[in-house]
């Protein structure tokens, strides 16, 4: 192991001292990253050449069974599904997406108004404290039994998630606030509504970055896992068909596209928040 | 006589809690035992209560929202699960249902998931830290990580059973390599990030102090990288509980999930709040161990 | 005869902490003009800052009345503005926000707010800064963006809670200039903690000692303003600084082995 490889890199920003590298410009950034693709799609090729394309295709495999499949699927057609893998991904990502935002802006507002009343935090404690250390898919099985298996279901149980995980995070940012800022406000006349809008909830907004990034990652993939259980459309329903025929490549690129997909609604929606918190250090303006 | 020092803001919002009737800018509030006992009375009396509407509105009401007493009477129901064994029939063999089968039926599936789970998240932390050193140190493998890393982690990973079930049949190795696979991505990243915000400093100042490479690796860089190693295995753990059950949920055999896949199929509420409260019960209390385990090696920071 | 900018009467203050009842302050009765520049200074943890929250409104009192212009105290107001030590720039908006946040609680008209906030940016010397974010100034510009802040609010008593601490001399002098030009100009009442003496001669008008929770000492300082550097030879400052130092409890080392 060679601690010395963590020298500092040319272009090091000055007060960034740390073992890490600049990471630079964007141009850059993404012919980095489009390159660690192409270096697992070897990682990727290789490995297939040693195993039978049931068990892992070849990269070209997948990408025919896509563009094969892209905008319309007789397969999918004959069992009765509508559109390609385009219009079912399409449809797991937005459901999520909307189950993700009605869930995680209701556990924002629980979060940041449990951390201002004491009788709303015992309230939500079971949630909140419960949750905070158990994965919240425990919940899935209810929620199926309650709504049935269907769009309704696979939206609360994604919901249910983001609530919980943003509502312990804005907990925490709410209740970590530093005091001398409302104080400070009060005595400049500001009412309990204007700390609440001008300083608790545009506070409480950055450490919630991250919980946001794992909330969409996390809502793909219990849309699609709800989708398993029972659905007439939707990556889910795909995977779960494809895979009964042993179509390992289908199932990949469904997947993949979903996770495509996936990372650039995820990339704009963390990539506005971090713009409407550019106020924090560590941001360049 | 001494008088609080006001002017720490962490002393001064303990004090707050304390102090004669603050006025209500100081009103910061905690979770307590008290909060946990209103927070879960609220929550039964609201469940027995509704528990009580539905009765009088569902046909079938015991499978909607049965009352508190009768999800208590359904515990012996497990006992269904238990596949005999310990000299105690089973129930699909002609047995009884009793209390011990369905404890037994309990702690079984409790068992097979739990060692699942360790398995699985065990493996992912060797690799994933390991991977996770090699590529923070170096710049290059670090920016090519970047791509690849973020878009694994952006594949729907519940969705994926199918092929590892595919892979390894609907068993113990197919729901192991599912945890892995669900978690070692998370402790890559954490570590590639918790070597990042290594301050530099540290190497520096261990360097002029004459550390051989062997010495600054296991001195300086382990024990500074832990405490941001720490919350990201935390979220991998849970990720692992996660990815153990959905295994079981969605096909793999045994196990608390496979029991909770049958309770479904048969809208056994009871049986699945007894179900989901023992997973409940080992996911936090493995977190806490975890926490205890960590918060050893990280003395120091205290 | 003017009504006092605070009166207190029969104050005190006691917290139940974890360590059982402790008695912050025991029966404070003071008078505050309108206009006076008062420095409370002590020891620290003996209470300065607890009697500075219950003037703001911040805390109440377990007993005792606070009249700000001759009306009861209920709770945090416009009226009595607040510099606290911490750093209390809000980050999430701009240098120029901050200041026009302020304005616009006071309900200043809208086309007013931007050449008010540019004044008092002015008053403190960071004009250029209106548009940048609170991060990227030094802490002793945060601290002067705090005091345009709390003057932007117009209070009639400005409350300054031990605001220079942490920052280095030069930086406190250039601060301390800017509020005694400030409150010159706008006469403002200001209460003023520190525990630092030099800092209290150059600024005070009238020192309270606060030692136990008690107001023990009660000095007017007349040293003819603009007040300099020089003052540390005049030798009534002198002695000032003396006496001040001994009621901190500070014991000149050379004097203790003359002693021995």
């Amino acid at each position: 192991m060679k601690a010395e490889t963590a020298r500092p890199v040319a272009g090091t920003r000055e007060g960034r001292k740390r073992m890490g590298v600049r990471l630079g410009a964007w141009p850059g950034m993404v012919a980095w990253r489009l390159g660690g693709i192409a270096v697992l799609l070897v990682i990727w090729a290789a490995l297939a050449t040693r195993l039978s394309a049931a068990q892992l295709p070849r990269p070209e495999l997948v990408w025919d069974a896509l563009t094969a499949n892209f905008s319309s699927s007789p397969a999918l057609e004959f069992a009765g599904v509508q559109g390609g893998y385009f219009s079912n991904v399409l449809y797991t990502l937005t459901t999520a997406t909307v189950a993700a935002a009605v869930g995680g802006l209701s556990g924002f507002a629980v979060g940041v108004a449990s951390a201002r009343s004491q009788l709303l935090r015992d309230l939500a404690s079971p949630l909140l404290v419960l949750f905070a250390a158990v994965p919240p898919l425990v919940a899935g099985p209810f929620m199926l039994i309650w709504f049935g298996p269907g769009q309704l279901a696979q939206s609360t149980i994604v919901a249910f998630f983001c609530f919980v995980v943003i509502g312990v995070s804005a907990q925490n940012a709410a209740s970590s606030l530093s005091p001398a800022f409302e104080e400070f406000a009060a005595t400049l006349g500001a009412s309990r509504r204007d700390r609440l809008r001008h300083i608790v909830i545009p506070a409480s907004i950055p450490p919630l970055i991250v919980s946001v990034r794992l909330c969409l990652c996390t809502a793909w993939s219990l849309q699609a896992a709800a989708e398993l259980l029972g659905s007439d459309r939707g990556v889910g329903r795909v995977v779960g068909m494809a895979q009964q025929l042993g179509d390992t490549a289908s199932t990949l690129a469904v997947i993949l596209l979903l996770g495509v997909g996936g990372l650039v609604i995820e990339t704009l929606i963390t990539g506005a928040l971090t713009h409407a918190t550019r106020w924090q250090s560590g941001q360049r303006r | 006589m001494t008088t609080p020092d006001l002017t720490s803001p962490l002393r001064r919002r303990r004090l707050a809690r304390t102090a004669p009737s603050p006025f209500t800018t100081r009103v910061r509030t905690v979770t307590t035992v008290r909060s946990l006992v209103i927070g879960f009375t609220t929550l039964l009396v609201v469940w027995q209560l509704a528990s009580m509407v539905v009765a009088r509105t569902f046909a079938v009401p015991e499978q909607v929202l049965p009352s508190i007493p009768d999800i208590l009477g359904e515990f012996k129901g497990l006992s269904d699960y238990w596949k005999g064994g310990l000299g105690l029939k089973a129930v699909q063999d002609g047995g009884d249902q009793t209390y011990r089968g369905a404890v037994l039926a309990l702690a079984y599936g409790a068992w097979t998931t739990t060692l699942r789970m360790l398995a699985g998240f065990t493996l992912a932390c060797i690799v994933g830290i390991a991977l996770g050193i090699v590529i923070g140190l170096s710049a290059r493998l670090r920016r090519l990580s970047l791509g690849p890393l973020a878009l694994l982690a952006a594949l729907p990973l519940l969705a994926m059973l199918p092929l590892f079930s595919f892979w390894f049949g609907a068993t113990t190795k197919a729901a192991i390599w599912f945890v892995f696979y669900g978690t070692v991505v998370t402790v890559v990243r954490a570590t590639v990030n918790a070597v990042d915000n290594v301050p530099r400093r540290y190497t520096d100042q261990a360097r002029t102090l004459g550390a051989t490479r062997l010495q600054l690796f296991r001195r300086v860089l382990l024990p500074a990288i832990l405490p941001e190693l720490r919350a990201g295995l935390t979220l991998a753990l849970t990720f692992a509980w996660s990815m153990v059950l959905g295994a079981e949920l969605l096909g793999v055999q045994g196990g608390l999930g496979a029991m909770m896949s049958q309770a479904i199929e048969f809208s056994a509420l009871g049986r699945m709040v007894f179900i989901s409260g023992v997973f409940i019960i080992l996911a936090a209390a493995s977190v806490t161990a975890f926490s205890r385990l960590t918060g050893r090696l990280l003395r120091w920071m205290a | 005869m003017t009504t006092p900018a605070i009166e207190l009467r029969d104050l005190s203050v006691v917290f139940n902490g974890e360590a059982g009842r402790v008695q912050a302050l025991s029966n404070i009765n003071l008078t505050i003009d309108p206009g006076e520049f008062v420095v409370l200074i002590g020891p620290s943890g003996q209470g300065k800052s607890t009697l500075l929250n219950v003037i703001a409104g911040l805390l109440k009192p377990t007993e005792g009345e606070i009249l700000a212009h001759g009306e009861a105290v209920s709770g945090p107001s416009r009226e009595r503005a607040m510099v606290f030590q911490e750093d209390t720039v809000f980050p999430w908006m701009r240098v120029g926000a901050n200041v026009d946040w302020a304005l616009k609680l006071r309900g200043v008209a809208p086309d007013e707010r931007k050449a008010l906030t540019a004044r008092y940016l002015e008053e403190v010397g960071l004009s250029h800064t209106a548009g940048a974010w609170p991060r990227e100034l030094s802490g002793g510009m945060r601290k002067r963006v705090s005091l345009a802040t709390a003057f932007a609010a117009d209070p009639e008593v400005l409350l300054m809670d031990e605001p220079f601490g942490p920052l280095d001399f030069v930086t406190r002098s250039t601060l301390h200039s800017i509020v005694i030009r400030l409150w010159s100009e706008e006469r403002k009442t200001i209460v003023f903690v520190t525990h630092d003496v030099d800092e209290t001669l150059l600024l005070a008008d009238r020192v309270l000692v606060i030692r136990h929770g008690e107001i023990v000492d009660d000095l007017r300082l007349d040293f003819a303003r603009p007040r300099t550097d020089d003052l540390r030879a005049d030798p009534d400052a002198i002695a000032m600084r003396r006496r001040l130092l001994d009621q901190l409890g500070v014991v000149d080392p050379a004097r203790a082995a003359l002693a021995r």
